[in-house]
């Protein structure tokens, strides 16, 4: 069942983001072969410097809203498919609630990772003047190279890791924001403004408990200042290692207390 | 015959207020049945907890042997009192939806009264009217094979001519064997197809009765006697 919510849950999505996603490598190209044309002449006013700030402004919209839209359509598919009424027929479907929860959190962080990957090689794109793609691609993997000759075969265990604490950063971002929207509908009035309230008190409560747990770890001797700072292999997977439990309980925490909420608190309006 | 629904001491508050009180019921299948009363009464509330939409205070409730969750819902067939259809689905892209997610689903009978009601099913949900999107999902609902349908104001929103219809596509379209719980007020409508009727007030089960014992023992008809009842 999982596995059909993630198709629907896809298809909801997809209608949005696809679009956008063609409308701005539409427009990066554009931008960058507008940009590729040697200027006719400085001072004047011409049709082209004109066609060239219209052009880069709506390519700047269209990175804006992005970034909104990805923002926007997570909070849209949770609170909306979920909570309003389309939620009469979500949780009458004969499906357990966490996989409710579980396909909206990883279609979201699918669009994000897209997002972002979009992003990143648009801008490489229009700023690569100089630089053609395959070239930065090339220049990608030197570093990675060099990153594997620094640190032997963890090189590998540590790029994994990256990821995970990427993808459990994201994960915690967004869980925070669902649960932050249930809490938010368990009032009777406001159940908005109460939602930006209760995303505010999770948000203090998960910073406080990480300075304070920062603040413990950090006080050992490798990290008192003056003594040289080595990235070890051993010191940077047990860094990311604490990193990803660190996320990894959070995650856990929000997901667990949406479902919590869902489950046996829902009130469908 | 074994019931399809039972409930035993079923309480349910929001905060202080008692949204049903101590409700004794056991339903038998093969039954049409009208839950009754005034606004208020808890019709929506009984019906939201049969389907886990909310969870009792105190008490129980089992559908088929279960409590409401996965298992209740794959064998209840619930209309609710708005719209949850996706509008930016195609109706034939929410009738893909219910037999993805319904084993008892049957499509050939959504496509015939798609057809049979002029309803395009290439068309977006969008774009239908208030009337026809209602329409839409009394076919969702009734397509399925279920073993209790829980009809939340089935009738509430469609004009008078509608009605006839749509009493017409229940009673056609269900088992021998399932039961239909309609909440409803317009009990005039609906009485000559009802086999019981539970009449609720503030949460309270006060009357349950079949159609045929108040009709011989009160000589009235249900709407007459639910005038009295609930007297103002």
């Amino acid at each position: 069942m999982l596995g059909k919510l993630l198709k629907y849950e896809i298809k909801a999505t997809a209608r949005l983001f696809l679009p956008l996603y063609l409308t701005l490598i539409i427009f990066t190209v554009i931008n960058s072969f507008l940009l590729f044309i040697p200027n006719a002449g400085e001072n004047s006013f011409s049709f082209y410097g004109f066609l060239t700030t219209i052009s880069m402004i709506i390519y700047v919209t269209l990175m804006i809203g992005l970034v909104a839209m990805t923002l926007i359509v997570m909070i849209q598919r949770f609170y909306k498919n979920l909570l309003g009424d389309e939620g009469y027929l979500m949780f009458t479907l004969p499906v357990k609630s966490w996989n409710h929860i579980l396909s909206k959190l990883t279609i979201s962080i699918l669009w994000t990772v897209t997002s972002g990957i979009v992003a990143f090689f648009s801008i490489m794109f229009i700023s690569s003047k100089n630089i053609s793609i395959p070239e930065l691609l090339n220049m990608f993997s030197r570093a990675f190279d060099s990153f594997i000759q620094y640190f032997g075969a963890s090189a590998y265990l540590i790029s994994l890791e990256f990821i995970v604490l990427g993808l459990l950063s994201i994960a915690s971002t967004i869980l925070v924001i669902y649960a932050a929207i249930s809490l938010g509908h368990l009032f009777n009035k406001y159940k908005l403004l109460a939602s930006f309230g209760m995303y505010i008190a999770l948000q203090t409560v998960s910073q406080i408990i990480m300075s304070l747990s920062a603040a413990i770890f950090f006080n050992q001797d490798i990290f008192r200042p003056g003594t040289p700072f080595i990235p070890s292999a051993t010191l940077v997977t047990g860094i990311l290692l604490i990193g990803i439990l660190y996320y990894g309980v959070f995650c856990a925490g929000y997901f667990a207390l949406t479902n919590y909420i869902l489950k046996r608190k829902l009130n469908l309006e | 015959m074994s019931s399809i629904l039972t409930c035993n001491n079923l309480s349910k508050s929001f905060g202080n207020k008692k949204a049903l009180n101590n409700i004794n019921l056991n339903l038998e299948r093969g039954r049409i049945i009208g839950l009754l009363g005034p606004n208020g009464s808890g019709k929506s509330t009984f019906i939201k907890l049969c389907n886990d939409l909310l969870t009792p205070t105190s008490g129980e409730l089992q559908i088929g042997g279960n409590a409401p969750g996965i298992e209740t819902k794959r064998i209840v067939s619930y209309l609710p009192e708005r719209t949850y259809l996706n509008d930016w689905m195609k109706v034939s892209e929410i009738i893909q939806m219910f037999q993805d997610f319904y084993p008892d689903f049957n499509v050939e009978k959504a496509y015939d009264m798609l057809k049979r009601l002029s309803i395009n099913p290439s068309e977006r949900i969008k774009t239908l009217s208030k009337g026809t999107k209602e329409k839409v999902q009394l076919i969702l609902v009734m397509s399925r094979e279920a073993q209790l349908y829980l009809l939340d104001e089935p009738i509430g929103g469609v004009d008078p001519a509608a009605r006839d219809y749509i009493l017409d596509t229940i009673l056609g379209n269900y088992q021998e064997n399932a039961t239909i719980i309609i909440s409803t007020h317009l009990i005039s409508d609906i009485e000559q197809i009802l086999d019981d009727i539970i009449f609720l007030q503030n949460g309270q089960v006060v009357l349950t009765k079949t159609v045929d014992e108040i009709r011989d023992e009160n000589g009235k008809s249900v709407d007459t006697l639910f005038r009295e009842v609930f007297k103002c």
